[in-house]
């Protein structure tokens, strides 16, 4: 009997180890972008719009603005290169404490959703909820365990510069920016991304979107896509092929989907990727991002079903962003 | 199913509880026959039924020889024939499989100089994982049944274990029949201590394939798959590695090997003893895969005439013998050479009777260091794609020396972190190889000493196999797979 409790003693400490190390791995692997302690801190139920999608997307919304000029108040849950599957997670961890009345899905999330466990552990490494994890081991199956212990995935974190983060205080973002990622650069040059009809995203599958669509009728939420402007398709691969499949499968679900790549939709929000994409020619700059979201405003509020909790009493915020946004101009 | 897959982590504990959980040995060795089935078939289910043929047939050819008195000691006239096709067989579907084209291209070099014509013959044969071990295991054995060294088994179901042991059946060691099929004969009961001590050494092993072996080889694959980018320093850096990755990758699989064995209750043979701290190739010889070196002993190097036959005959017993052993390894002149190299130097070293252990501590040390750097050198043909590579990056080696190093090496090929890493993990190993020389069993000084100490040398290897390890893009394969 006495072998039996080594045993489980053993193994405990042996899981207790790996629950140390794959929380030290995940600490090590934390990156430049939000860590949504600014999100958990926002009061309940006080949230209009909630943003989902890589960096995209949270480079190509304004929060500050929705709410400065709409009253719309809105917060961006994106990481770099997050999936479908991770911007459903978002979501659900989102309707935990904010009801919100509109979900807002970046659709580069249809390219990036084909399935990388270290991608989405990334994504979701700032989500409070542990019981996220089991729904994404339960989705990689046989890399289950990756997901359970971390640090099988992130083994090498300490092999970089990142051992310094893994023991550095966590960063906290400044709350006026809700999530947004702002960029100042110009395009130096410009394509027509839609000109091209390419096969490419013949491997785009849509089950995390209808995880998605499912949950937003199941809650009454308004689920609209949006692909925001980009200046060249290569990198982050978006032409009319990636369009089509897009809209067709949007048009199926009843889906709103608005792309500001399109000739029409550029005109009408008034967007020029040479004066509104930022240098890298993937990601809007704040003038773009600025005009999306001024754009998304008209329409949200034309949504006579949809009724916003209007502007809050103490939205001093929004001016700390001004202020903000004044010195990264000056700089 | 590699012994680094994340499906063996799953198959090895399964498999165990259930062979405990059977009360008789009878049954509980069909069921480690039907996994053992199971993991070769993991790769590709076809090469079971070449595995399946040679055991059913080693077996009944076996059984046939003793029932008719075809053996050494009967008067029966013929018994060398038949024990000379059960040879051939295995023998010859091992050539079919693996050597057929190497002898095509060697053929057509020699008619292309001299008649300037070629054979067009090709035999497009996938090489089955583990073929040269569980062929010569099968060989062993019909010859052993000849000599009379052992009865000829009954139990098929036991044979065919012995054979396809998984833990064994890819990469050895080569067991001799009667070392290893008695111990299919009995019942082997639980034994927490055991067990405690066969998992501490397969963690010992995954160390050294993951931790020493997998990170040798970002170097080492990296010069070498890119000779004409990196100067002579850096090759020479890579040959000078070369031999501590299979070392490690070899002794790694090994180790998780016996240590597997030893969970179910079985002893195989240590197919390293600390070669690295030989002081000649005469030692290294005997200490570099044992298990290979026996076979040929008792098989080719005797039955040759041994030494008994004067020093000329010696020497040449020990080239052939090491050139067949070079040839075991691949159908490639590369290995031919390999073996060669370290046959001939045993014969100088047995003509300058350097073969002798030496009293003084720094001799002693030098000559490891020397035995080392030959060693290095015979292994750039054993990794070389060709004879006229491996000159090559010998000549390379010898030229453009004091060019700086490649830029950015340590940035992008393997970091300052990681190679400290392996400095200090190659220390452990040193450490552990001195106490084995010393016969110091630091497994057992640890695990039977205080409960703290072998504890925390459980969690740090545990954590090491996992932090440390080098995992994806390839790593993980046993370079022995292929042979």
């Amino acid at each position: 009997m006495k072998k039996v409790w080594t045993t489980i003693a053993f193994t405990a400490g042996a899981l207790l180890l790996l629950f140390l190390a794959s929380a030290l791995s995940l600490r090590g692997i934390r990156d430049a972008g939000n860590d949504h302690r600014d999100f958990y801190a926002l009061e309940e139920d006080s949230l209009d719009v909630l943003f989902v999608g890589s960096s995209l997307a949270y480079c190509g919304f304004v929060p500050a603005v929705l709410e400065e000029e709409y009253g719309i108040s809105s917060y961006i849950c994106g990481s770099p290169n997050q999936s479908m599957l991770a911007d459903y997670l978002w979501a659900e961890e989102a309707w935990k404490t904010q009801h919100y009345k509109v979900l807002v899905v970046e659709a580069m999330s249809f390219p990036m959703s084909h399935g990388d466990v270290a991608n989405d552990l990334r994504s979701l490494n700032t989500m409070k909820r542990l019981s996220t994890y089991p729904k994404l081991a339960l989705t990689y199956k046989r890399e289950s365990y990756k997901v359970l212990f971390p640090v099988f995935e992130f083994h090498d974190f300490w092999e970089s510069g990142s051992m310094k983060n893994a023991f550095a205080p966590v960063r906290e973002e400044a709350a006026f920016l809700r999530g947004y990622v702002p960029v100042l650069s110009r395009a130096q040059t410009a394509e027509q991304i839609l000109d091209e009809t390419s096969d490419d995203s013949a491997y785009l599958k849509f089950d995390h979107a209808d995880r998605i669509a499912d949950f937003c009728n199941e809650k009454g939420i308004q689920l609209i896509v949006v692909k925001t402007l980009q200046a060249r398709a290569d990198v982050n691969r978006w032409d009319m092929g990636y369009h089509n499949r897009v809209a067709e499968y949007c048009g199926s679900r009843g889906i709103p989907f608005y792309d500001f790549n399109t000739a029409e939709m550029g005109l009408a929000a008034g967007l020029d990727p040479l004066t509104d994409v930022a240098e890298d020619g993937r990601h809007t700059n704040y003038d773009g991002a600025k005009k999306t979201t001024e754009y998304l405003g008209e329409i949200l509020t034309q949504m006579s079903e949809t009724e916003f909790r209007g502007k809050s009493a103490d939205a001093s915020w929004t001016r700390e962003f001004d202020d903000f946004l004044k010195k990264m101009r000056e700089n | 199913m590699s012994f680094s897959s994340f499906e063996f982590i799953l198959f090895f504990p399964v498999t165990c509880v259930v062979y405990f959980l059977i009360p008789q040995h009878r049954i509980r060795n069909l069921w480690l026959l039907l996994a053992s089935y199971f993991f070769y078939m993991s790769w590709n289910a076809k090469y079971a039924m070449l595995l399946f043929g040679i055991t059913a047939f080693s077996y009944g050819w076996s059984r046939m020889m003793h029932h008719f008195g075809f053996l050494k000691s009967g008067a029966k006239r013929g018994a060398k024939g038949v024990l000379a096709f059960g040879v051939f067989v295995p023998v010859f579907l091992l050539f079919l499989f693996k050597y057929a084209n190497f002898l095509i291209a060697t053929v057509n070099g020699i008619l292309r100089v001299t008649a300037g014509s070629r054979l067009d013959i090709t035999v497009s044969l996938l090489l089955p994982v583990g073929i040269s071990f569980y062929i010569f295991q099968n060989l062993s054995y019909v010859i052993d049944v000849y000599r009379g060294d052992v009865a000829p088994e009954r139990n098929f179901i036991d044979y065919a274990l012995y054979i396809s042991f998984f833990p064994q059946l890819v990469a050895g060691p080569i067991e001799l029949s009667k070392n290893f099929l008695a111990q299919f004969k009995y019942l082997h009961t639980f034994d927490y201590d055991r067990v405690k001590r066969g998992l501490f050494r397969m963690l010992w092993g995954y160390f050294l394939k993951l931790v020493i072996a997998d990170r040798t080889g970002l170097i080492v694959d990296a010069v070498f798959g890119n000779t004409a980018v990196y100067p002579g320093a850096w090759q020479l850096l890579a040959a000078l590695l070369f031999p501590l990755q299979i070392y490690t990758d070899f002794y790694g699989y090994s180790t998780i090997a016996l240590g597997a064995g030893e969970v179910m209750g079985f002893t195989m043979t240590d197919n390293f003893r600390a070669p690295f701290l030989s002081e000649s190739f005469a030692d290294l010889w005997r200490r570099w895969h044992v298990s290979l070196y026996n076979w040929f002993r008792n098989y080719v190097y005797y039955p040759l005439g041994g030494n008994r036959k004067g020093t000329g005959r010696k020497y040449l017993n020990l080239l052939i013998v090491c050139a067949l052993s070079g040839l075991w390894h691949g159908a490639n002149w590369t290995f031919v050479v390999w073996g060669l190299l370290l046959g001939i130097f045993q014969v100088a070293e047995g003509l300058l009777k350097w073969n002798s252990e030496s009293k003084h501590t720094g001799v002693r040390i030098l000559r490891i260091l020397l035995t080392y750097l030959l060693f290095a050198f015979c292994f750039v043909f054993f990794r070389a794609p060709d004879l006229g590579d491996a000159l090559a990056v010998l000549a390379s080696i010898g030229r453009d020396f004091g060019t700086p190093a490649a830029a950015g090496f340590f940035g992008t090929v393997i970091s300052g972190r990681a190679c400290a890493v392996l400095v200090i993990a190659a220390l452990l190993l040193l450490v552990s190889d001195i106490c084995k020389v010393r016969g110091v069993l630091l497994r057992d000084r640890i695990l039977s000493g205080n409960r703290a100490l072998a504890w925390t040398a459980a969690y740090a290897l545990l954590l090491s196999v996992i932090l440390l390890g080098v995992y994806g893009n390839g790593s993980g394969a046993f370079i022995y797979f292929i042979f």
